[in-house]
């Protein structure tokens, strides 16, 4: 697909008004999908914008390779959308590849399964001998028995959002952050206006916002935030961290070639090497601190990816929450990672209001075009998705230019 | 720093002051962010990476420009941690800045990717064919821009400067664009050469080294 020069001077949009509550980056992706659609979009964001999970994640642009043995759909839906951020937003993705790595029999053995599904699921995976593979990027563990190559990357989890909010206010969106949710609305089966304390200047204001229909992309807070309509929305928010140490050691992602577990992808960007990561669940997600015991067990596991890591000085130890879609008595690593839209007059019979959980950083377009796609049938509204189309403007022009 | 510490943190002509049990390693933002979740939901300061990566968290902490998700409790020594927001930035509250004047300060169309700089045997095989790339050090947190004594005059500022020089550095094609942007009026000529913003860049970027080649070149090309 051809990518077309950002249609700026668009006619402000005059549609229904669609209230998006979240500004992490489904609610950035969601907020420009409805603005090109023609509908009046007003975010809510409690704190700054990506103060949430995005902006704090392991800035992986995820290939899909990580999930073809488990679910080929996923996969390759995670490679359409890295092929389409980098048409629309390259200057904030480091591009350069990835290696699974195997180190010992089991992984060795896996590598031919793995390709296999990779190639299933459309992602161009291909097996390099193993002396090759330490030779084009040598910060590897060199007991690598065998490595396969996968289109991974790493994106600026700020500034690929951001480009996306500066999308949406160029098109007239209306982008409140320091402005939190506290209580929605319900008038005949119906959500009708979001209760809101705005601390973005003094006094901080009470405010009642009103919209044709709600759409909560709160993240790990989905639980919250439908609880305050009532709702009952299943979400385990599951804290995970990650370790950055200085040196880029690799200038490719390096994963372990083995089924998901902790502490086996390592991923540069700038002038870091960065280790994740971790997975446990809480019922908060607010302050999430990383765990005593992570910055060990994560210096640990970033020297055998890259022996060198484990004398590097450590630049930060950080965790966020993840928002797994489902509810899990383990520690959340059997949940899917897969994305819903959940409509909440077809499941709870409570109109007005949907919320979009799950999925990942790297699918963020996908999850706006699909929770976009239910607001548009519910409003009558006929426009297609059209956010692939267009180069995003840069992020720099969120703050820098006020439209 | 461990044990208890007493932080100040600035609340419009004043003060709001709180103590908190500080934990191994916690930096000042893990400290506003245990008081905001458990104490003070009205705590207002800017934060995304957590790691020193999008630039949203600069502050003055103890006088000091510095991020603080980098900035560790135990590093400040004793006494209160004093916390305040960026200088010339626009105003939200608390520590939290709005950060237009730094970005509306940069010059436009500088690209953000270049040449990542390891070595590698053998030729790229895969990427776009420009070989390895990685973003820019520059992470736009403005700490540069709040540290610099000049005041009272026009100023694109450290920050933009030392964009333009890294622009044109990486894509030569930028090289009159940058030159022109540095002999504005309010370009190189206005700095006063105090390399304060080298001093608090987090980053290394040294933006006073980058106005010194900048005023270098232009003067090349004024006697050339
Ligand atoms: C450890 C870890 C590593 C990860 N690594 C990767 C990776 O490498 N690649 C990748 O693609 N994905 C990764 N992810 C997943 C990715 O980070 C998330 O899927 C994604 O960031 C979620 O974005 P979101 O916008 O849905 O949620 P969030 O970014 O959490 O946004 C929700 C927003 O809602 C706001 N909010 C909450 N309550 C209210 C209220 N009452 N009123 C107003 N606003 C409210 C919050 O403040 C928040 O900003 C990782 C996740 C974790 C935890
Ligand atoms: S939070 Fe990103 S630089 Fe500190």
């Amino acid at each position: 697909m051809n990518t077309e020069a950002f249609p700026r001077g668009s006619p402000k949009p005059n549609g229904p008004r669609v209230c998006v509550i979240g500004g992490g980056g489904t609610g950035a992706a969601l907020a420009y999908d409805l603005s090109l659609r023609g509908l009046r979009v007003v975010l809510l964001e409690k704190g700054e914008l990506t103060s949430g999970t995005t902006g704090r994640h392991h800035g992986q642009l995820h290939s899909g390779a990580r999930y073809a043995l488990g679910d080929r759909a996923i996969a390759r839906e995670c490679y359409e959308e890295t092929l389409i951020l980098r048409r629309i937003v390259p200057e904030a993705i480091e591009y350069n590849g990835g290696f699974f790595i195997a180190i010992g029999e089991e992984e060795a053995e896996l590598a031919p399964r793995f390709v296999a599904a990779c190639l299933e699921a459309g992602i161009p995976a291909r097996e390099i001998p193993a002396a090759r593979a330490l030779e084009l990027e040598p910060g590897m563990n060199p007991a690598l028995s065998r490595a396969v190559w996968v289109p991974d990357g790493t994106f600026d989890a700020w500034r690929l959002p951001l480009a996306f909010f500066a999308a949406a206010r160029a098109l007239g969106a209306e982008i409140r952050a320091w402005t939190e949710v506290l209580g929605l609305d319900r008038s005949g089966g119906r959500v009708v206006a979001a209760r809101v304390l705005d601390r973005s200047r003094e006094p901080f204001r009470e405010e009642l916002v009103e919209a044709d229909y709600f759409v909560s992309a709160t993240g790990a807070w989905a639980g919250k935030v439908g609880a305050l309509a009532g709702l009952d929305v299943p979400i385990t928010p599951a804290p995970g961290a990650m370790l950055a140490a200085r040196g880029r050691l690799v200038d490719r992602v390096v994963s372990r070639l083995r089924p998901a577990g902790d502490g086996d992808i390592m991923v540069p960007q700038r002038g870091l090497s960065i280790i994740g990561s971790t997975q446990s669940v809480t019922d908060s997600p607010d302050a999430i601190l990383p765990a005593p015991g992570d910055r060990d067990f994560l210096a640990g596991a970033g020297a055998e990816l890259v022996p060198a890591f484990g004398a590097a000085p450590v630049h930060a130890v950080w965790a966020a929450a993840r928002p797994l879609a489902g509810r899990s008595s383990d520690e959340g690593r059997s949940i899917s990672r897969d994305f819903a839209a959940l409509d909440h007059e077809e499941r709870d019979g409570v109109a007005g209001m949907a919320t979009i959980i799950g999925g990942k950083a790297t699918v963020l377009r996908a999850m706006a075009e699909k929770a976009a796609d239910l607001v548009a049938a519910k409003l009558g509204v006929e426009a297609p998705c059209r956010t692939a189309r267009y180069a995003l403007p840069s992020w720099r022009e969120y703050y820098g230019r006020k439209a | 720093m461990s044990g208890l510490v007493t932080l100040r943190v600035a609340r419009g002509a004043s003060w709001a002051l709180y103590e908190l049990e500080a934990t191994e390693g916690m930096t000042v933002l893990d400290a506003l962010e245990t008081l905001r979740g458990s104490r003070d939901p009205d705590l207002r300061y800017r934060h995304s990476c957590h790691h020193g990566s999008c630039g949203t968290c600069g502050a003055r902490v103890n006088g000091k420009e510095t991020l603080m998700c980098l900035e560790r409790l135990d590093a400040l020594g004793p006494g209160p941690v004093l916390v305040e927001p960026l200088r010339k930035m626009g105003a939200v509250g608390d520590v939290a800045v709005d950060p237009s004047p730094l970005f509306a300060s940069l010059p436009e169309g500088s690209g953000y990717l270049r040449a990542s700089g390891l070595e590698h045997g053998g030729p790229v095989e895969e990427g776009d064919g420009r070989g390895y790339r990685r973003f820019e050090a520059c992470i736009e947190c403005g700490c540069c821009v709040s540290a610099c004594p000049v005041e009272g005059k026009a100023f694109s500022g450290p920050a933009a400067l030392a964009m333009a020089d890294r622009d044109r550095e990486e894509r030569p094609e930028r090289e009159a664009a940058a030159l022109a942007f540095a002999a504005r009026p309010d370009g190189v000529e206005a700095c006063d050469s105090a390399f304060a913003c080298s001093r608090a860049c987090p980053q290394g970027v040294a933006p006073g080294r980058r106005i010194r080649r900048l005023k270098a070149s232009l003067e090349d090309r004024a006697e050339g």
